[in-house]
């Protein structure tokens, strides 16, 4: 059976080393090329590699709006690659690209696998406003319906008929993320947030304000995925791959923006994914010290929330609105500010937080005692997640 | 090109395929269509050339009524491009048809009674800058 797998190849014998980054910013003013090589290099640095250790390199792009590995792997000067991957997907791909290293690496196909995320997603192609070429676009964009803040609010208001949200826990969740975002001098919203000046924006696509959205940067995130037996010897403690799964739901539609045939949006994959993740991790929503779970919008968290478990249908806005995902609270989630306001990486930088939390590198954010914890990438009917704990 | 600044483009006309062809075919025509499988006679939006509930390759275009019942909505502040950004704001409707499909529509002539999820809805084809679309009008005016 399929579900009672542990998925032992991999689990618990392999771990995340280092991490790397540009600035993010809006007008990055250089290639996305020289974007992709510089987080890489540092990701590589920061693990206490030199390039002659890496032999694989794994990335994503949408739209085309990235770089080959190939490229990568020739401005770094890496000797050869024994493992390459490009995949053609968007922000359900950062956990699933880590496991696609971290089997790698376990299989013997490679050593040191380097995964990235590149674009000059605000002043180059922006997600946020290209049309996709899949058959399902005939059907949205010649009546205005062309945009995730639009897609996704379509799912946010069914999630509000259904369990009696209001905009105060949409609201509630771009409050929180904010308040660690003031801490975190990479992220490009910093402003203080407050209940009243939510509430007094204006809508972009109701029930989305401008605070529920993610904001598009040009920049790049890269990570170093190892065997836990060599990463024991680099110089950060690793983030041990304790649990992953992806899942790509019944009936998700013909490109990653389509949800006509999806039937229920009041809920996405991580109630789908939830059980294979905690079975294969060993692990339940109790023994979790923390959360990143992916935010491209606001309501994102509080599908999360409740589809990995950590509290009931319904309860997530209650649960955020009480404190509990702040620094201090019994979920602290989000703790670089999300993507809300760190920057569309596409989750990529969500992955990264999760990996600084657990190695004791998040500085005036960090959570006290970050031994376990939660990743998810994707927002709509397909995505990826991992548990990581400390070794 | 990655580094290729991209424009945000006026809604061109849909890039219709071999598979959608017949469906715009009958919605020029003035009628709205839906796909249904003569395997397991499920109905459902968009065309595709097999069922997404059994997997059945016989798959026929069959008439819809028109009727539904509002599953969700998004009321779009701030477009994409100029001529959609003109109609600002306005709503997006996800319908529930009673063949069972769902289909995204403009919703026209709205009116200020409230939106209320469940509420029925029907069917209209207008012209929309310049291209023909599927939208919704309110039984509730």
């Amino acid at each position: 059976m399929k579900d009672d797998r542990r998925r032992e190849s991999f689990l618990g014998r392999t771990a995340l080393v280092g991490v790397g980054f540009t600035e993010f910013s809006r007008d990055s003013g250089r290639s996305v090329l020289s974007l992709a090589a510089e987080a890489c290099r540092r990701a590589i640095e920061d693990a206490g590699l030199s390039r002659t250790d890496i032999d694989g390199v794994v990335s994503f792009s949408v739209l085309n709006d990235s770089v080959a590995t190939q490229a990568v792997a020739t401005v770094l000067g890496l000797p050869e690659l024994t493992y390459a991957l490009d995949m053609n997907l968007g922000g359900q791909a950062p956990c699933f690209m880590v496991m696609q290293a971290a089997m790698a690496v376990e299989a013997g196909l490679a050593d040191a696998i380097v995964v990235f995320r590149a674009l000059n997603g605000r002043s180059g192609i922006r997600v946020g406003s290209t049309q996709f070429h899949g058959p399902a676009g005939q059907y949205r964009y010649p009546i205005g319906f062309s945009a995730y803040p639009q897609y996704i609010a379509m799912w946010a208001r069914r999630y509000m008929i259904e369990t009696g949200a209001t905009y105060e826990d949409l609201g509630a969740v771009a409050i929180a993320q904010r308040a660690y975002a003031e801490a975190n001098e990479r992220a490009v919203i910093r402003a203080p947030l407050t209940s009243q000046s939510y509430l007094e924006s204006p809508f972009v696509s109701d029930p989305f304000r401008m605070a529920d959205c993610t904001t598009e940067v040009d920049g790049a995130c890269a990570l170093v995925v190892t065997t836990l037996e060599r990463a024991r010897d680099l110089r950060h403690s690793p983030a041990v791959v304790r649990g992953a799964a992806y899942v790509l739901g019944n009936r998700s539609g013909l490109d990653i923006g389509d949800a006509l045939l999806w039937k229920d949006y009041s809920r996405n994959y991580t109630g789908l994914l939830a059980k294979a993740l905690w079975d294969s991790a060993g692990l339940g929503p109790t023994e979790i010290d923390f959360a990143e779970l992916y935010d491209c919008f606001s309501s994102t968290v509080l599908f999360g929330l409740e589809g990995l478990g950590f509290v009931g249908r319904g309860e997530a806005g209650g649960f955020v609105r009480a404190g509990n995902t702040a620094l201090g609270g019994r979920l602290p989630t989000n703790t670089n500010g999300g993507l809300l306001c760190e920057g569309y990486l596409h989750g990529m930088n969500t992955l990264a937080e999760a990996v600084l939390q657990i190695q004791g590198r998040s500085g005036e954010r960090q959570v006290p005692s970050a031994n376990s914890c939660v990743v998810t990438s994707g927002g709509m009917m397909d995505g990826s997640a991992l548990v990581l704990t400390r070794a | 090109m990655p580094d290729v600044k991209q424009e945000v483009t006026e809604a061109p006309p849909p890039i219709t395929d071999r598979d959608s062809d017949p469906w715009w075919a009958a919605l020029y025509a003035g009628h709205l269509k839906l796909p249904r499988c003569l395997d397991c006679g499920s109905t459902w939006f968009p065309v595709t050339p097999g069922c997404p509930e059994c997997g059945g390759i016989h798959v026929e275009l069959v008439a819809s009524t028109g009727r539904g019942h509002l599953y969700s909505w998004v009321v779009i502040n701030r477009a994409l491009g100029q001529s959609m950004s003109a109609d600002a704001p306005y709503t997006i409707v996800a319908v529930d048809t009673e063949e069972g499909a769902r289909m995204f529509g403009r919703l026209f002539a709205p009116s200020d009674q409230p939106m209320r999820a469940g509420e029925p809805l029907s069917a209209v084809i207008r012209t929309l800058h310049g291209q023909t679309v599927v939208g919704f009008e309110r039984a509730i005016s």
